[in-house]
């Protein structure tokens, strides 16, 4: 499993996020990079995107762990949802670790307003240590 | 002329006849002691002979949890340096063919440093000093 596909399964199979981030269609709304186009504004979704920083290597094994920084942007369309999926986030992953998430930590945010789609967005950024 | 550099990926470094796992680099210093001979006669330059020679080598690893068969692990250093003070087996060699770099001798596990920092890896680092002669 690579590193997206194991931040999308843990973001996707938390029942308390998903229910925040489902559409009236059943759609949960979790994405890499970019929202699909045409997104309408007054849906609340996640778009992650990450950043590999460097890795550990030793003689023998190169990248024995790895180090990313992860970017989770909230948007909603009320700063009122915005805040409580941004806390949903935080609840799952300030304390989360499994076989290949070996340590995640908090370590910023960046609140705002998109002017042209009057959206809210909340950057949350994390360093992970990852094991392959 | 030869110039193909030995690259580090190429290196081991065994203790106790097992390669030292998830090592990140070692240092092996090699010195000679000096005696100063220095007279009047000397013309206003030192002069110097050699006598004793010395070797060590210091490393540093990761540290991994339980015991290995194949490779010698923090477990082993941690348990040797607290309970064993009889010399072990130390060799470095590059795992090409020719074994350009091919050194071994006795060594006592002199220091054992384990670091962590919140955050990050937990990492070992140690000194191995050497008991006669290297060869």
């Amino acid at each position: 499993m690579n590193f997206a596909t194991n931040i999308n399964t843990v973001l996707q199979n938390d029942t308390a996020l998903n229910a925040l981030i489902t559409d009236t269609a059943g759609n949960v709304n979790i994405y890499s990079y970019d929202l699909p186009d045409n997104f309408p504004v007054n849906i609340s979704a996640i778009v992650f995107t990450y950043k590999k920083e460097n890795g550990e290597h030793t003689l023998q094994l190169k990248n024995v762990l790895e180090y990313y920084s992860l970017y989770i942007v909230v948007l909603a369309y009320n700063s009122e949802d915005l805040e409580t999926i941004g806390a949903a986030v935080r609840d799952l992953l300030d304390e989360y670790s499994d076989s290949h998430i070996k340590d995640i930590t908090y370590e910023d945010d960046l609140n705002g307003q998109d002017p042209d789609t009057e959206r809210y967005y909340k950057t949350l950024q994390y360093s992970i240590i990852y094991k392959n | 002329m030869a110039t193909e550099t030995i690259l580090s990926k190429e290196m081991t470094l065994s203790y106790d006849s097992k390669v030292i796992a998830l090592c990140t680099d070692f240092t092996l210093e090699i010195n000679k002691e000096e005696i100063d001979i220095t007279s009047l006669n000397s013309d206003g330059w030192k002069e110097k002979k050699v006598d004793l020679k010395e070797w060590s080598v210091s490393f540093n690893g990761l540290v991994t949890r339980g015991t290995d068969a194949t490779y010698s692990v923090y477990d082993d250093l941690l348990a040797d340096i607290l309970d064993t003070d009889t010399a072990i087996t130390v060799a470095m060699a590059d795992t090409d063919g020719s074994a350009t770099i091919s050194l071994s001798g006795s060594a006592f596990l002199t220091s054992l440093q384990t670091g962590v920092k919140v955050g990050d890896k937990v990492t070992f680092s140690g000194k191995l000093s050497g008991t006669g002669a290297l060869s």
